[in-house]
């Protein structure tokens, strides 16, 4: 067990997922905040994007950057199966694909996960954004994650870390 | 109440007509008007009637993890956001607004980081109101595909009416 893998599970005990996504450069640049860590256990996290003028993608409606908005729902994807997970084993994306329903304006966005299914060896996510009315989402997302078991530092075969945040 | 961000020389038509004889020149500083391109490092290093190629220097904020070796995966999302975008105006031929309707990504395998990525981007099928496009993403010195993302877009309200087919051996 290294390090970052106690870190990891620390953070979960005490359902800390805030130290999860500061963790990450680009999430901690973009500044994307979990809410309500307290109720973690019992129900699924929310994420918050706050704006930022460094955000837009569309600098003339105005509008958000695309990737941005992806950007927060692939890392809500990825929070919350481990969130649920809660095991050492760590989700790594196949693939992502977004629908975008609306214009994303230059306000804050929230996000949601479902978690369609956890299965033995990927998790199946869909994920919900919103701005000013949650019953009128801007975006939804579906990923595919592979969980994968860290491995021993002393496995005889390559040299692997484990890989909480690996593509 | 949020002010709305416009930097200067957002407006194409003031860039293309400063720079008359080079869309190169104008392309880069579209993107570099929108704030998230410029926020990241973005850079459009080529394009062609159809397609776009953009380079994202690397940058220790692009890191999965602070102790990581691989590029987190977003990163690569957002570069294949904007280079499906910029694709889309090569073969649109205007600046006019477009929006994305969906874009999927395929992650091949994890990035390593250290490397420029580069997203080569080409909207292969265009109609009147949508626009059709995939983008590999690769590293600058390395010819194994990252990531493959697909995407589509609503440009409705544009001038003209020029439209792309999708042949067999183009894609």
């Amino acid at each position: 067990m290294t390090q970052r893998m106690n870190a990891v599970l620390e953070a979960l005990a005490s359902n800390r997922y805030q130290d999860l996504l500061d963790a990450i450069p680009y999430v901690r640049h973009l500044g994307i905040r979990v809410e309500g860590e307290q109720d973690a256990r019992k129900s699924t996290l929310l994420f918050h994007l706050p704006f930022r003028n460094e955000i837009i993608g569309n600098p003339m409606l105005p509008a958000l950057h695309g990737g941005v908005v992806g950007a927060l729902l692939e890392t809500a994807s990825m929070i919350q199966v481990i969130a649920s997970e809660r095991q050492s084993r760590m989700p790594r994306l196949i693939d992502f694909s977004v629908d975008y329903l609306r214009s994303a304006r230059t306000k804050d966005c929230w996000a949601e996960c479902n978690v369609v299914r956890m299965g033995s060896s990927i998790a199946a996510v869909s994920v919900r954004c919103w701005q000013d009315d949650e019953t009128a989402p801007i975006a939804t997302a579906r990923a595919h994650l592979l969980l994968v078991e860290p491995m021993p530092q002393q496995h005889g075969g390559l040299p692997m870390k484990p890989q909480p945040f690996d593509i | 109440m949020t002010k709305p961000y416009h930097p200067a020389g957002s407006s194409l038509e003031k860039t293309c007509k400063a720079e008359p004889n080079s869309a190169i020149h104008a392309a880069r500083q579209f993107s570099n008007a929108v704030p998230h391109n410029f926020d990241l490092g973005m850079i459009v290093e080529s394009m062609s009637s159809t397609a776009a190629v953009m380079r994202l220097p690397y940058r220790n904020i692009l890191m999965g993890d602070s102790e990581k070796d691989w590029l987190y995966s977003s990163t690569l999302y957002s570069l294949a956001d904007a280079a499906s975008g910029m694709a889309v105006f090569c073969a649109l031929n205007e600046l006019t607004s477009i929006a994305t309707l969906d874009m999927r990504i395929d992650y091949l395998r994890p990035t390593p980081i250290g490397r420029d990525l580069l997203a080569n981007a080409t909207c292969y099928r265009l109609t009147r109101q949508v626009a059709f496009t995939r983008c590999s993403i690769y590293l600058a010195d390395d010819d194994e595909i990252c990531a493959i993302a697909t995407g589509t877009f609503y440009c409705g309200k544009r001038s003209a009416t020029h439209t792309i087919k999708a042949k067999r051996d183009s894609i």
